[in-house]
């Protein structure tokens, strides 16, 4: 068996070509999709009251997620509310702030609330910053910001991860789809060799000789599997360590979560060699399954988004919409492997059926 | 001795083969002639292991090897017709990876791909990769992957198919030298008379599933043994001619291609004043005329009404 898996890693280092082109157009998508949009909502600021304190509240604004404000003289902020460029304008005032929105802003009100807070805790620094003399300004300030540090009461807000609220993260949310996409046809590269081996005789070699069929089989899936889970860990890696793409501490999880979603494919494409007796049809067959599961399982947008009854009961037997389901419960939504059990146990069921089929049908071929 | 005991092998398409027997013993080289889905392929299958038989059997020293199919792999060598060789590998890494498969210690592999080497005359090219040979070389490394475990038995399926002359005779000479060297026994399938001919000491003649005819080169010619083949040129030969020639009733298996005509005719009879003035009457220019022996040729030709190689 070793001999097997140590000659088709010789022939992956002499043919590599198709492994890099797959890794590379993993990553270019994943890059171009995620990274390459903006996700933060841009905002615009223009202010009214002394420099020093638009940059104070500019600081405690920017501490926002997902937002990003910039200041601007109030001709520029409002053109580009009124062009459409930015939703939102805030214009920063002694006592006040006013929020100038494009007609469609409907988060208006969510912005004021967490505006008036930031506003309201700088302003109310400020006026007891003030009530001080100039040289003991500098002291109360430590107080504060130590005060601030060190609170009296720790209050935490926190949520159930499965309550059904939709995160969505684009930049992971590209990584996993594409990855998840385009790994099925580098596992389906490494079962087309048991297609092609079939089919030059080299398989009746080693039927003939001294080694079982079960080693055989075993050996080739074990590389199939292997090629697949090398290119994901090459991915990911990639981003994780390379780009700097955050996992919420996942990406270990990620790596064992995958898994079965792996051996999913690789029973899917043994299932699509027992029908076929060709290469060629073997990679037309799985060029034409691949796109619409990636697209049923959410690889290019999120399944969330989508409303239509018929498509989410077509997401179900794309594996795709498991593996996502588990790539985002280990990273985005934090979840355990055991918290996991429902997507985990289909993939490993779906690996199993097909798996069986599949090298049945191939063995009853060889016979006929 | 390997025997096959009413084999058979029935496919939904109909029954490829149909209840042959068949034995091989140490030593000799066994040739199994038969034109293209005359069988032979499914026979080595059943016989080579890689298919079970529908029906019958197929013993290894009087037992069955149906239920332990590794006593017969391990003495038998397949040289399939296609090339089953890794491209991108050399002949040595072909050679050493096919070698482990039959779990041939270390030292004795590397002795055993050395001699393989120089027996099938690749030994100055074993750093190509394979995919670079010519379609010779992979012929003969072909042959060389199924002579590593030194198999007592050696099945060589359409071994010189598509190569050039030279290729081919290096070819038969080494399946030659193998039996007398080695004393492997051959089981060689071709639609190659000439190669049956040269190599085998018994044949099989196959067609449509069935064993139509078997026995020493000798003893398959004598089934020809009352009749000559006359081999005839002509010039301007017509339509006309031909119909009068196949309305002959002493002439059989008439075979024309171009201005050549094959027939055979009773031993003892001169047919050749007829074939003058039948050749004058139709204005056609007679070149040659001769007589030879039957080939294994005319006998398939007698046996099934057609050529082996339509």
């Amino acid at each position: 068996m070793m001999d097997i898996l140590k000659t088709k890693f010789i022939l992956l280092k002499r043919e590599p070509v198709s492994f890099i082109v797959i890794t590379v157009i993993i990553c270019l998508f994943a890059y171009i999709l995620g990274l390459g949009q903006q996700s933060k909502l841009p905002i615009a600021v223009y202010s009214s009251l002394d420099e020093k304190l638009t940059e104070t509240l500019l600081l405690e604004l920017k501490k926002m997620p997902d937002v990003d404000y910039t200041l601007y003289d109030e001709e520029e902020a409002l053109k580009l509310v009124e062009e459409g460029d930015v939703e939102l304008a805030v214009h920063l005032q002694s006592n006040r702030f006013d929020l100038i929105t494009s007609p469609n802003f409907l988060n208006a009100p969510l912005f004021q609330s967490e505006i008036s807070t930031i506003y309201r805790e700088v302003m109310q620094n400020e006026t007891i910053l003030n009530t001080y003399p100039v040289e003991q300004q500098g002291n109360v300030q430590s107080i504060l910001e130590d005060a601030n540090n060190n609170p009296s009461f720790i209050v935490e807000y926190a949520n159930f991860s499965n309550d059904g609220d939709f995160i969505y993260d684009a930049k992971l949310h590209s990584l996993f789809g594409f990855t998840l996409f385009m790994v099925i046809y580098t596992i389906a590269n490494g079962v087309n060799h048991i297609v092609m081996e079939r089919r030059n005789y080299i398989w009746s070699r080693l039927i003939v000789s001294s080694i079982g069929k079960t080693q055989i089989y075993t050996a080739n899936l074990i590389y199939s599997f292997l090629l697949g889970y090398l290119q994901v860990i090459l991915v990911l890696s990639i981003f994780h360590f390379g780009v700097g793409v955050d996992f919420y501490g996942g990406f270990l999880k990620t790596l064992i979560a995958i898994i079965p979603y792996l051996l999913c494919i690789v029973a899917l494409a043994i299932f699509v060699a027992s029908i076929v007796n060709t290469p060629g049809k073997f990679n037309a067959i799985i060029a034409v399954i691949a796109v619409p599961f990636a697209m049923l399982g959410g690889a290019y947008w999120p399944i969330d988004i989508v409303t239509s009854k018929i498509i989410l009961a077509l997401s179900y037997i794309s594996p795709i919409t498991y593996g996502m389901e588990i790539l985002n419960g280990v990273t985005i939504y934090s979840g355990s492997i055991a918290e996991l059990a429902q997507p985990l146990g289909i993939l490993l069921f779906m690996s199993v059926v097909l798996m069986g089929i599949g090298i049945n049908v191939l063995e009853k071929k060889g016979q006929s | 001795m390997i025997e096959a005991v009413n084999l058979t092998k029935s496919f939904k398409s109909g029954v490829a083969v149909d209840h042959i027997n068949f034995y091989i013993e140490p030593g000799e080289i066994v040739g199994m002639l038969g034109p293209n889905g005359a069988g032979k392929s499914t026979t080595i299958a059943m016989l080579s292991t890689l298919i079970p038989p529908t029906e019958g059997d197929v013993l290894l020293h009087q037992k069955s090897v149906l239920k332990d199919q590794n006593l017969l792999r391990k003495v038998l060598g397949v040289v399939p017709q296609e090339i089953a060789l890794y491209g991108d590998l050399t002949a040595k890494e072909n050679l050493f990876f096919f070698g482990n498969l039959y779990k041939i210690p270390k030292k004795q592999l590397n002795e055993r791909v050395e001699i393989v080497l120089e027996q099938i005359g690749l030994e100055n090219e074993t750093k190509k990769l394979v995919k670079h040979y010519s379609g010779g070389m992979k012929r003969r490394l072909n042959i060389g992957v199924a002579l590593l475990h030194e198999p007592q038995y050696l099945i060589m399926d359409e071994p010189t198919v598509g190569i050039d002359p030279q290729s081919r005779n290096h070819i038969l000479e080494t399946v030659k030298k193998l039996n007398e060297q080695s004393n492997t026994a051959i089981i060689y399938t071709s639609h190659y008379m000439e190669e049956v001919e040269y190599l085998c000491n018994r044949i099989y003649i196959m067609d449509q599933g069935r064993i139509i005819a078997s026995g020493s080169k000798d003893e398959i010619k004598a089934i020809l043994s009352s009749e000559n083949t006359v081999v005839v040129k002509v010039n301007n030969n017509s339509n006309a001619f031909m119909n009068e020639l196949f309305n002959q009733p002493i002439l059989t298996n008439i075979k024309a291609d171009e201005d050549k005509i094959n027939f055979t005719i009773a031993k003892g009879v001169n047919f050749l004043p007829n074939l003058l003035s039948l050749c004058e009457r139709h204005n056609v220019l007679l070149k040659s005329f001769q007589m030879e022996e039957p080939t294994l040729e005319d006998v398939f030709l007698h046996l099934t009404g057609r050529a082996l190689r339509n």
